[in-house]
This record gives structure tokens, sequence and C-alpha cells, in this order.
């Protein structure tokens, strides 16, 4: 008995020794943590707007269907040309609160975590080139996001969700970080467009512009111009 | 069962999606590591292409700033633009490389930890699929990153429990970050009466990234069937990092049934 607690004990020894001679070697740390491994995946949609336009009889893509690779909002002169014939009257409605360009598409980004006990955190941001018609704010000013929360109502190969639950409508000048408990249960559709005043300012509006704090409509007096810049989605950890 | 069908929606969802997802994965997105100055520091990241299409990676460093309200929001800002960056002294290899469809790639890391190094020193690496830039509109770029801590051995974690005040039923105060590392952690509390004996316990909703010298507000509301007598409500936190700090505030409560702040520890 004695020998056999012996040997363990000195191939305990043996091991732990080799264990740590191999990794001085190999790197100067002592000790480290490491969170398990994560992903983050998005996808981009554009959805045509029908009448009316509350979000409810949109078109969207035929599914599935590729990943957009840029958010078209055209020029600045077509813009300004803003129509949305043949709806007489835009009413951006509650659910979405944005839409697009002269062919009434705005878009959808839908982005989802999985993988690790701490879910990645995502940071939208963007970067984009300043518009002489309102001074030093940007572009993103103009372009409006609603965020919300989708999940499956129906069987998952109907493709049928719920994303009536918006949890944040702003301009993205700033951007947004969302947290490990946008992705509880559900993953995040950001609806992406063109910022035009709400028929009734909502809550969290300014009053005068019926539009969320620090956002601009585009107007007759925007000079027409081409513009581009960046809609970026990081996913990373956080400081541990 | 919540998580369950959490995973299920995820899997549903990114199976549904797979002709479409171009999806890079890491091995690990978030680390920390013990450095020692005046030496350097190996390592690698696992990058794998998940999608059926050879993709090409560009790999970049960036600052992470942690912002308000330090309950993990937080802002990405150029290389060495802040007083805790390690981007200077990072190298990378591969920093472009070509994954082929289902393929993974090991990109290694040096880090030359300068000899006045001391505290925490925080960067993200990321991992970009390079695409073709969009000559119109709004480009989209995605990037996902491996958040590295760095942390010197003589390092100091500390949190100071300041500016208690009562409320209703319980007290509230601000939790600051007197070390210099970033402190990810969330707290439990446990309210013991003079025989060691738990009166009251509780824990945090939310959990907290804090940076050195910022502050994070916190509130606890105790059990109104607590009785007349003196307590200390001992605060632990539990760092994401491993290990855990505790603060400690005496209370008493008379007759009436009103709390009184005696101590602060």
């Amino acid at each position: 008995m004695k020998y056999r607690i012996l040997t363990i004990l000195f191939l305990v020894s043996l091991f732990s020794f080799g264990f740590h001679a191999t990794e001085s070697q190999a790197v100067d740390l002592a000790t480290s943590v490491t969170m398990p491994a994560g992903t983050v995946g998005f996808h981009i949609s554009k959805i045509i707007a029908n009448c009316p336009f509350d979000g409810t009889t949109d078109t969207w893509p035929t599914f599935p269907s590729p990943s957009l690779t840029s958010l078209s909002f055209a020029t600045l002169s077509e813009l300004t040309a803003l129509t949305y014939p043949p709806c007489p009257a835009v009413d951006t409605g509650v659910k979405l609160g944005v839409f697009g360009p002269s062919d009434r598409g705005y878009y959808a980004v839908d982005i989802a975590v999985s993988g690790g006990g701490f879910p990645p955190s995502v940071s939208v941001t963007t970067s984009m080139p300043s518009d002489p018609a309102i001074g030093t704010t940007t572009l993103g000013h103009k372009i409006l996001a609603t965020y919300t929360h989708v999940t499956f109502v129906g069987p998952a190969a109907t493709n049928t969700v719920d994303d009536a639950t918006p949890f944040g409508i702003g301009n993205l000048a700033t951007g947004r970080t969302l947290g490990t408990s946008d992705f509880t249960g559900h993953w995040v559709r950001i609806y992406i467009g063109v910022a035009i005043p709400h028929a009734t300012a909502l809550s969290g509006d300014d009053p005068v512009t019926k539009l969320p704090p620090n956002t601009f409509p585009w107007t007759a007096s925007d000079p027409a111009s081409s513009f581009s810049g960046m809609f970026r989605i990081d996913g990373a950890g956080s400081p541990i | 069962m919540k998580k369950l069908l959490f995973f299920l929606i995820t899997v549903i969802f990114f199976t549904m999606n797979s002709l479409a997802f171009a999806q890079l994965k890491l091995d690990k997105y978030q680390e920390k590591l013990e450095i020692i100055q005046g030496k350097t520091l190996n390592g690698f990241i696992v990058v794998e292409n998940a999608s059926t299409e050879q993709v090409t990676v560009k790999t970049s460093v960036d600052d992470i700033v942690m912002l308000p309200p330090f309950d993990g929001n937080r802002e990405f800002r150029p290389a060495g633009s802040t007083a805790y960056s390690f981007a200077d002294w990072l190298t990378l290899s591969p920093e472009i490389f070509i994954i082929p469809a289902l393929g993974k790639q090991k990109v290694s890391y040096a880090i030359d930890v300068p000899e006045d190094a001391k505290g925490g020193y925080y960067g993200t690496i990321f991992f970009e699929k390079v695409e073709t830039a969009a000559t119109t509109g709004v480009g989209v770029a995605f990037r996902i990153g491996s958040t590295i801590s760095l942390i010197t051995k003589d390092a100091v974690r500390d949190i100071k429990i300041e500016d208690v005040s009562l409320t209703g039923n319980g007290i509230k105060g601000q939790f600051l970050n007197s070390g210099n590392v970033i402190l990810n952690s969330d707290y439990v509390y446990n309210l013991m009466d003079g025989k060691g004996k738990i009166a009251d316990r509780g824990k945090s909703l939310k959990s907290f990234v804090l940076p050195p010298g910022e502050k994070f507000p916190f509130e606890i509301n105790l059990n109104k069937k607590v009785k007349e007598g003196s307590y200390s409500l001992v605060i632990n936190f539990n760092l994401a990092s491993g290990g855990g700090l505790s603060g400690e505030v005496e209370l008493a409560k008379d007759k009436s049934g009103n709390l009184q702040i005696v101590k602060v520890k």
C-alpha cells in the first residue's frame, strides 16, 4: 500500500514539475483566464415598404437571401425628392419609425450571438462624412435605427418571427452598445432607414421635429451630393 | 428551460441563415493574462471560417474604453489612444491571410512588456473579412474580436464603498475602483447579526465593468422583517477573472425600525 501511495505521489510530482517547466519556457505568464469561444453572426435584408407604412405588409426578399454588403441610400438629390406614391400620407408608425429612399426600401440588420458563458456585446457605430446642411453633425443624424428583439413565434421553417418589441430608437451618429440581456432569449434586429418625422411624436421624440433627439429630417434645402460611410458591427468580449 | 429555448432558437437562426451568414469564429473572445515587466508574452488566437466560401481576413487592434454607467457599455478607439493601451507593444502574425471554406488560421501575437508597466492594460484584437468597398452608399463592416486584459503581477485590485446613505429600507452608495485594473464583477451581500447569523442576503441584478478611479452606483434593499440590533452588511465581489474582494457596512436598527449607518469599512 505504502509503495502504491509513494509511486502515485512521485508521478504526480514529476508531472507537475514537467508541466511548469514546459509552460515557463513557452510563455512568460503565470496565470491566465480564457472565456470560451463565441460567435457573432449578422444578416442584412432590404425590405420594400407597402401602404400603409406601418411595417405589417412590407415585402421581404425571398428566403433564404444573401446578406447585403452595403446599405444604399442613393444620393442626397434623390432623397430630397422623396415621395411615397401611391400612399396618400407618410405614417411611419410606432413599430418601425424608419423608411428608406425613393424606392421605399429600408433595411433589417439581424445580429445574433452564440457560444460562451458571457455573450459578447455588439457595438453599432457609424463613421460618415459631415453634412454641410446641418453643420457639424453627420449623416448618421439623418438615419434612424429601431432596435427590436426577435423570436420565432411559429415553426422555424415558416420564418415567422415576432419583432414587435422595440427597445430603442435613435440616430446612428453615436452608435449603440448591445449587451448580454439584449441577446437573452432572442436575437436583435435593427431597422435602418431615412429619418422621416413620425405622424405623431412618440415617447422620447422631440415634440417639434417628431423625431428622436438630435435627429434631423431630410429637407428640400439639403444640397444635392453623393455620400458614403460605414455601418460597423463590432463583436468582442469585455475586459476581465 | 429558458437557456435550452434560447439555444434552440439560436441554432435554428444560424442554421436557417447558413447560406447568407459569412461567419468568423474565434476560439476565445476574452482573455486575461498576467504579465511580467521586461518580458515578452506569446500567445495565439484561432480564427475559424464557418462559411462555405474562402475569405480574406485582416487583423487590427483597437483600444477599448468602458463608458458610464459601466454596465458593460464600451467604445472601441484607435490603437494607442488611451493611457492603458498595449497596442504599441503588440506584434501580430500574420496580419492578413486567407482562410479556405470551413478552415482555420492560427494568428500569433507577441507582446513586449516594458519595464515600467504597472496595473492593467487593455485592447481588442479584431478580425475582419476584407470586402470590396462600396462605391456608393453606406458600406458595412463586421469585425469580431478577442479582448485581452494584461495584468502585471503587482497590480492592485481594490474597491471602496463610498457615498453611502439610507434609503427607505436599505442603503445606497457607490463602489469606487481604487485599484489600477478594470474590475469586471457582480456581487452578493450578507447581512449578519452580532452572532454571525445571516439575517438577510441577496445579489446584484447586473454586473459592472469599472475602470480605475470610476464609480458604480448600487442600492441594497433589506428585508423589512430584519429585527432590532446591530448588523454587518458584508458585500462580496465576484471578479470575472477569478477571486474576489469584499467591503463592509456596519448598520444598526432601532425599535422603531429605523436604520442607521454606523461605519463604512
